[in-house]
């Protein structure tokens, strides 16, 4: 009997709940710790900003901005702060507990890309001259091959990085910004028009640290495990591609790829905890997989267009959230999974 | 005479089964030990006790060896087919005893004492008694051999003997004596008569090429032992060599110690060297490439014969069939070999062998780039890449450089082009290292059984040993596998993964244009592609199947802009080719033609026709719009079949009423005894195809005559004109009772008549059938009256047929034909 049960997959999971904000695709969803709850703040394509309680499944406050949002990232590990940024390049900090927007910076870049905090990944003991603080954040510039560092606090452009061969990359298409664990240099890793992949030491900025061609087509969307030592990407071809990092050696390698069955994808990202990755891909579909090997977990079917972001509640979360992924798609419904 | 009489009473008495077998042996060794008959004498007797039954003992093994192991093998030899299986067992017993390294080396040295450069008959015999033993052995005892006779222990065994006799030649030249080889030699190319080659090679070659290695005198002894090998076995010994050495590129070469010039000696080893190992064997290995290379390089006369080769080589490499017809293995052989042949020779190639690759290499360059298969085209490019840049020699930033991809293969031939001091060192360095201790498995055992076995010898086999397992151990590449990863998924369990549909399929278009230009659409409304024509020039495989298949529906939905882009879409798929070996797509270009030939005749049937004596066009082609004509006539003349539709019943409302409840009983209860005719009577309709009949057939009988460079009706194309032919029978068939079909038929009888005396049968068939369908159609009164003096010409020219003509069918036809003429006119007389 046993045997039998093994034999026949589970069935494919349902979403546990699903949110729907009131207008727009939604373009952004991050998970946030509010005291004891767990949380979730949104951003919508028509300029949309809500957090929302997972406890009850209520909405805490809700503002309109004057344009569409393109990322929302939660800043830091305490810190009530939440980075909201505009079609237009306002990134906005707004506080999380009263809902009220604080200091703002207008960066110049060409709105499509998000934003990546420092702070965003894996936070050192060892501050690194407290230039790159957890307000850094990097974003790609309007011109082809460079990547701006901002700092929020004082509403700087702080550095500009350039590749090598600035013509042939194209303009930068997504950007993750960290401080390495061990050494606690600053790097900054970002997927180009041209489908390579490159990094960063920030403080070289005039030549990328090494590069990796991945793809035929742009990288689109770009995410670290969380050690910052293997990440993965997508492209709007059929395949992820995952691939290891050793910035003492320079080096991006490529560990293996997976095939979609359709092509496009909009948003990748990797669970805290190495266990699973999980893709949004133009086809509407939320593809699962092991992060380890590639292994296809499961294919969640529940949104009718392009899944746009997804996202883990990541080391942070309440314990009841742990395994919680939040997805955010262009027929503006947010679903939320438990998984593994 | 009284020798005769005594060895007579001793044979007979090893025969008889009333005397003692004891004495009786016992009697015949005393008679041979005393002197008396020799080897002749020997051979009787054992002949005579093998025909005994039970033989064994200690006695009987003594008489086969009281004169040594020759005569005991010759004997066995002899007897072997006629012994019984018992007696054959003890006799395999006895030879494995026979058959040991100190024997057989001492008999090969026996043997090559004598100084005749030939085999005398005697040698010849023990020569193939010692190789068919196994052979032999098997024949009586079937599976139940012992190992040591297998015949691969027996060739490495001799191979072993073979090298300890050397040894024992060679110190004995060198003290002044005077040897043969020519029984070695006759063994070594017995061995690779009997496909030994491998297993006695890998015994002799290691150790003779480390002592040729700085000894002149054991090069001397290698190169007449390999000149008297026999010519049928240069061959095979050659080919095992080349792949055996471990390879180099040194001057000289190895081999060239090993073998001297017997590529300028040996008439044999010449065509090889110079051509079979080019073109004709295909060495399985990649040592093979630089032995022959650096063996030919290592000499003047060999680096002439290495010119000729690469000038034969690049013949055929230039060649456009040979290309094509060549296997993919074999042309990689062929370029690796040109392009190391090439780089070697380039500093000392001749003027008139260098124009000659020059030219070659542009004449081949050109048809890889016209081949069709990826692989040979990247290792035409690459070869071609290397050789121009070899041969004429220019510097690094004017050099030919082809964009190609990373490819295991190309980098291989790009290697081969490097300078051959780098490529020399490279191989240097890939020589194996020592190797770590063997696994035990059943191959290695039986050598280290042979190694301990040949220990006892003179030679120290386990050089050859180690060296072989060397070679075993190169094999086992290391496993690509990383562990880095050693974690894996294994623990998460996937859940149902079966709900997700391809979104790639290409719905199927819904207007016509769409299939001329078709724009994708994913489900989510985003364009991945731009649009693009998906019949004009088709880029994908989706979109053309989804419209080839739903371009018959379309067309029967009679849309408003067909007869707008109906020629448009006739041109387009006529000239589609089935780039994605589509599985049904001669099929599916078919109905989607016929269906616009029916829905727009007077359209489509001119073009087809135009289409039909354009000069573009292929055999099949041209053959597939002759079937179209054919099948859209038919259809054309057939009752339409698509009735409007009827108003479908009314959706079965819950609960049957009343009155069909009650007609259903009484259907029940009645009892029906006939049925009068149920189906209503056929309706008559128009005939579609009478008013474009002649569209249809003028336009395509009358430029038959007119050649042009790619259509001949007249001439080679008769395949075309036997299909033309009949489906003008075809078209004046479906014609039938139209106004216009008399006039058709005359004209098509004329036709006819001008290609009835055609050497094709199949044409001389085709003019049969289309004369049939002619007369089948037309009104009988037309034929007696207006075509009447055609028609009697027409009878007497098929009766000549049927009774002469040489074609069985056609005479069969042809009289088919006559009765069904017989028929027309009698009807109406």
């Amino acid at each position: 009997m046993e045997g039998l049960a093994s034999a026949v997959p589970k069935p494919s999971p349902e979403p546990f709940y699903t949110i729907r904000p009131h207008a727009g695709d939604v373009t952004s969803v991050e998970y946030l710790d509010i005291g004891t709850t767990g949380g979730l703040a949104s951003g919508t394509g028509s300029g949309q900003l809500s957090v929302w309680r997972l406890s009850d499944k209520r909405q805490m406050w809700t503002q309109s901005c004057p344009a569409g949002i393109t990322s929302v990232t939660r800043l830091g590990n305490t810190s009530d702060s939440l980075s909201v940024q505009l079609k237009g390049g306002v990134v906005t900090l707004w506080s999380i507990q009263t809902g009220k927007p604080g200091s703002s910076v207008t960066v110049e870049n060409p709105s499509f890309c998000r934003i990546s905090h420092f702070s965003s990944l894996v936070t050192t003991g060892q501050d690194s001259g407290g230039v790159f603080s957890s307000e850094c954040f990097a974003v790609a510039d309007r011109n082809y091959g460079r990547v701006n560092m901002y700092d929020g606090k004082t509403r700087k452009l702080v550095q500009t990085l350039s590749a090598e061969n600035v013509k042939s990359r194209g303009m930068c298409m997504c950007v993750r910004a960290w401080c390495d664990g061990s050494t606690g240099i600053p790097l900054v890793l970002a997927g180009f028009d041209d489908g390579s992949l490159l990094l960063w030491d920030v403080r070289r900025p005039s030549a990328e640290m090494t590069s990796l061609k991945l793809f035929p087509e742009p990288v689109m969307c770009l995410a670290l495990d969380g050690e910052g030592r293997s990440g993965v990407c997508g492209s709007p071809g059929n395949s992820l591609e995952v691939f290891s990092l050793s910035p003492e050696k320079s080096v991006i390698g490529k560990r293996f790829g997976v095939e979609l069955k359709n092509p496009g994808v909009a948003d990748v990202a990797v669970r805290g905890d190495c266990k699973i990755m999980a893709s949004g891909g133009w086809d509407g579909r939320i593809r699962v997989f092991g992060w380890k090997k590639g292994k296809p977990l499961a294919i969640l079917n529940y949104h009718s267009s392009v899944v746009h972001c997804v996202s883990f509640a990541g080391r942070r979360a309440v314990s009841e959230d742990s395994n919680l992924m939040i997805c955010g798609s262009k027929d503006s419904r947010i679903s939320l999974w438990k998984l593994y | 005479m009284g020798e005769d009489v005594r060895l007579k009473q001793l044979v007979s008495s090893l025969k008889s089964s009333q005397c003692d077998l004891e004495t009786a042996v016992n009697d015949s060794l005393s008679y041979i030990r005393e002197g008396g008959g020799g080897e002749k004498a020997h051979s009787y007797l054992c002949a005579a006790l093998l025909q005994r039954e039970g033989v064994g003992g200690k006695s009987c093994s003594n008489l086969l060896n009281c004169l040594g192991p020759a005569p005991a093998f010759l004997s066995a030899h002899a007897n072997l087919p006629r012994v019984t299986v018992s007696n054959a067992r003890w006799l395999a017993r006895e030879l494995e005893s026979l058959i040991h390294i100190s024997t057989l080396t001492s008999l090969l040295c026996r043997e090559s004492c004598s100084s005749s450069p030939t085999l005398s008959p005697i040698q010849q015999q023990l020569l193939s008694s010692l190789t068919h033993l196994p052979d032999l052995l098997a024949n009586r005892l079937g599976s139940s051999l012992p190992p040591s006779l297998l015949p691969t222990s027996l060739f490495t065994l001799l191979g072993c003997a073979l090298l300890a006799s050397l040894h024992s030649i060679h110190s004995d030249v060198k003290g002044g004596e005077d040897r043969s080889l020519a029984f070695l030699g006759a063994v070594l190319s017995k061995a690779a008569i009997l496909g030994q080659t491998r297993t006695i090679l890998s015994q002799l070659v290691p150790v003779l090429q480390d002592k040729s290695q700085d000894d002149p005198l054991w090069r001397r002894v290698c190169h007449s032992l390999f000149c008297r090998v026999n010519s049928l076995a240069m061959e095979p010994l050659l080919v095992e060599m080349v792949q055996l050495l471990p390879p180099s590129l040194a001057n000289p070469h190895p081999l060239y110690l090993l073998l001297g010039d017997l590529a300028m000696t040996n008439q044999k080893a010449r065509h090889v060297f110079s051509h079979k190992l080019w073109l004709a064997r295909l060495p399985s290995n990649e040592n093979a490439a630089y032995n022959l290379i650096g063996y030919l390089m290592s000499w003047e006369a060999g680096q002439d014969l290495l010119g000729q080769s690469l000038r034969s080589a690049m013949g055929v490499w230039s060649e456009g069939g040979a290309v094509r017809k060549m296997d993919s293995r074999q042309h990689m052989w062929l370029c690796r070999l040109l392009v190391l042949g090439t780089t070697c020779l380039a500093s000392h190639l001749t003027p008139p062998t260098s124009t000659v690759l020059k030219e070659g290499v542009m004449r081949g360059l050109q048809s890889h780039l016209d081949t069709p298969v990826p692989g040979v085209r990247e290792r035409g490019m690459a070869t071609g890449q290397c050789l121009i840049n070899t041969l004429h020699s220019r510097p690094s930033e004017q050099q030919l450089h082809f964009d190609l991809g990373e490819n295991p293969e190309v980098e291989s031939i790009l290697q081969l082009a490097e300078p051959v001091a780098e490529q020399q060192e490279r191989l240097c360095a890939n020589l194996p290292p020592p190797p770590p201790p063997p696994s035990p498995s059943p191959v290695h055992e039986e050598r280290e059984e042979v190694g301990q076995s040949c220990a006892s010898g003179l030679v120290r086999v386990t050089e050859a040993g180690d060296s072989e397992r060397q070679v075993f151990f190169l094999n086992l590449s290391p496993s690509p596998f990383s562990l880095s990863f050693s974690i894996s998924d294994d623990d998460l369990e996937p859940y149902d993964m079966s709900h997700d549909p391809d979104n790639t399929q290409t719905p199927p278009p819904h207007y016509l244009l769409d299939c001329l230009s078709g724009k994708r659409q994913s489900r989510c409304g985003l364009s991945l592609t731009p649009p693009t024509a998906v019949l004009v020039s088709p880029t994908e495989r989706g979109p053309v199947e989804a419209a080839l298949s739903s371009l018959p529906s379309l067309i029967s939905r009679e849309p408003s802009d067909l007869s707008e882009v109906c020629v448009d879409l006739g041109r387009a798929l006529v000239h589609l080719q089935d780039s994605w070996d589509l599985p049904s797509f001669t099929a599916l270009r078919h109905s989607a033609l016929v269906s616009l030939t029916i829905a727009r005749p007077r359209l489509l049937a001119p073009f087809l026709v135009t289409e039909f004596y354009s000069p573009n066009h292929n055999l099949r082609q041209r053959l597939d719009i002759l079937e179209v004509i054919s099948s859209g006539a038919t259809q054309l003349s057939s009752p339409s079949t698509d009735v409007t539709p009827s108003p479908s019943p009314p959706p079965p409302t819950p609960g049957k009423p009343w009155q069909q409840e009650v007609e259903e009983r009484l259907k029940a209860k009645t009892r029906i005894i006939s049925k009068g005719p149920r189906a209503p009577p056929p309706t008559a309709t128009p005939s579609r195809f009478s008013a474009v009949a002649p569209l249809f057939f003028y336009p395509l009988i009358a430029p038959y005559d007119r050649a042009l460079p790619s259509l001949d009706l007249l001439g080679r194309d008769s395949l075309l004109l036997g299909h033309l032919v009949r489906v003008l029978g075809n078209v004046a068939w479906c014609a039938c009772h139209a106004p216009c079909q008399p006039a058709m038929a005359r004209s098509l009888l004329e036709f006819l008549w001008a290609v009835r005396y055609h050497n094709s049968s199949f044409v001389r068939q085709a003019v049969l059938c289309a004369l049939n369908m002619a007369v089948v159609a037309t009104p009988t009164n037309y034929l007696l009256t207006d075509m009447h003096e055609a028609l009697a010409e027409t009878m007497l020219w098929v009766q000549d047929v049927s009774s002469s003509d040489g074609d069985d069918d056609v005479r069969e036809l042809a009289a088919r034909s006559l009765s069904i003429l017989a028929q027309v006119t009698a009807e109406n007389t």
